[in-house]
This record gives structure tokens, C-alpha cells and sequence, in this order.
């Protein structure tokens, strides 16, 4: 092992909440956005619509985790979409990316993080939120 | 470069590590050090764990020594996620 390499994690989750066990909250249905948790969570942009779709595909392509900001104001970091098991750059995920959907699903919510293990897309109502006009589209401008 | 493996990945930090973590510019933001142990996100919570985490397809975590799981969101070398057994320095 190669002392002195160096990785740089954003852990912005960490101080969160005390360490504690998963806590499965059991079956739910969810309705929000698809969003990129990197942008959002840190307010690094803006991260919601269409200002910030393209930004939010390359994110999800890069392995960033993508996330179901619900209308319960929480986010919940996707694990699973259906039968694919897979979450990193997962094509299915990404084909879904800023749109408003409705799934059926298990949460579990371990230091405070919510995470989301869908097992349906019950609506998918596209991209609905159109926010470009406002906030152009996010980082690269118009 | 090794490639991790969940069961062996721990990430050692020690205080012989010249190097600084870069900085993301962000509110707040705060640099940590610690030592954990990769995992399997899904396989931590639901118990569903195919061989080597998934193979770089699936969200993978660190444990730290308090057993608290934490998510990183992005990774200043490969972009997301975690890769790598070997020293880090992380930020919160």
C-alpha cells in the first residue's frame, strides 16, 4: 500500500447523526424528483430541473449517488431501481435523471441518511420542473 | 493500483501523510481524517451482497471504527464513490 496517496471525499453526510444501526422504515410510496446529490446537497448550483439536468446526467454517468428528493422535502440516495441491483452509472437510473416520478419502495435509514431501495415506478411524469429560464443551465450558463 | 475489495479495504490513515486533501471551496466544509472500512451500501442494509461488492456497479460506503456509515458523494480522483484501499483524507 502506497503510503502518502491521497483520495479528497466529500463525506458532507458524516456529522450527521450518531452511529447507529440501518433502521428499515418499511414500505413506501414516494413522489419527488430524480436528482443529482452532489449539486443538491451541497448548493454547490442550483440542482433542481431542467437548469440542471445536463449537469445531473454527467454526474450520475461519473458514479455519482443519484437521489429521489421527495415531497416530504427529504432525499432519499437510490440503491436499487427494480430488479437491477446496480446503482453507479446505472443506464435505467440515468434514463430517469430530473424527472418527477412516483415509486413504490423500501426505506432505510441508517446515520441519518435516507436510502431508497425501489422496487417500482409506479408514474413518471418526465421532467416537469422547468427551471432553466431562471438559473440558465447550471454550471455552464445559457 | 489495487483494486478494493469490500472485506479488505481498510483505509489507513497515519500521521506520516505529507499531503493535504484539496479543498472543494464549499459552506461549512471541514477536513477529516479517519480510518474505515469500505462496504457494499445495499449489502450493508438489506443483506443482498454479490461478490466484490458488485463489481463497481453498486454505491459503496465507509464504516468508520464507531460503526456509523457514511456516504461519500464524490471522490477528487475518479470522480464518485470510492475506489482504492489505501490512505485517504476525507472531508465533511
Amino acid at each position: 500500500m502506497k503510503k502518502g496517496a491521497i483520495f479528497a471525499i466529500a463525506a458532507l453526510f458524516a456529522a450527521m447523526a450518531a452511529p447507529a444501526s440501518a433502521a428499515k422504515m418499511g414500505r413506501v410510496t414516494l413522489t419527488g424528483e430524480i436528482i443529482d446529490s452532489w449539486c443538491y446537497l451541497t448548493q454547490i448550483m442550483y440542482g433542481e430541473g431542467t437548469a440542471h439536468h445536463q449537469c445531473a446526467l454527467w454526474c450520475a454517468a461519473g458514479g455519482i449517488p443519484v437521489g429521489l428528493l421527495a415531497d416530504d422535502g427529504k432525499v432519499y440516495v437510490i440503491l436499487k431501481l427494480g430488479a437491477d441491483t446496480t446503482s453507479v452509472a446505472n443506464p435505467a437510473v440515468m434514463r430517469i435523471q430530473t424527472h418527477r416520478i412516483t415509486v413504490n419502495g423500501d426505506v432505510y435509514t441508517r446515520a441519518g441518511i435516507n436510502y431508497l431501495v425501489i422496487d417500482k415506478v409506479v408514474n413518471d411524469a418526465g421532467i416537469v420542473k422547468l427551471t432553466h429560464d431562471e438559473y440558465g443551465i447550471q454550471p455552464f450558463g445559457k | 493500483m489495487k483494486i478494493l475489495t469490500c472485506a479488505l479495504a481498510l483505509l489507513f490513515v497515519t500521521a506520516t501523510t505529507a499531503n493535504a486533501a484539496e479543498e472543494w471551496g464549499l459552506p461549512n466544509e471541514k477536513i477529516v481524517r479517519f480510518e474505515a472500512k469500505v462496504v457494499d451500501i445495499l449489502c450493508e442494509l438489506t443483506g443482498d451482497c454479490p461478490k466484490a461488492c458488485g463489481e463497481g456497479k453498486r454505491q459503496l460506503g465507509l464504516v468508520n471504527d464507531e460503526g456509523k456509515l457514511i456516504l461519500p458523494l464524490k471522490n477528487s480522483v475518479i470522480f464518485a464513490g470510492l475506489a482504492a484501499d489505501r490512505e485517504f483524507q476525507a472531508k465533511q
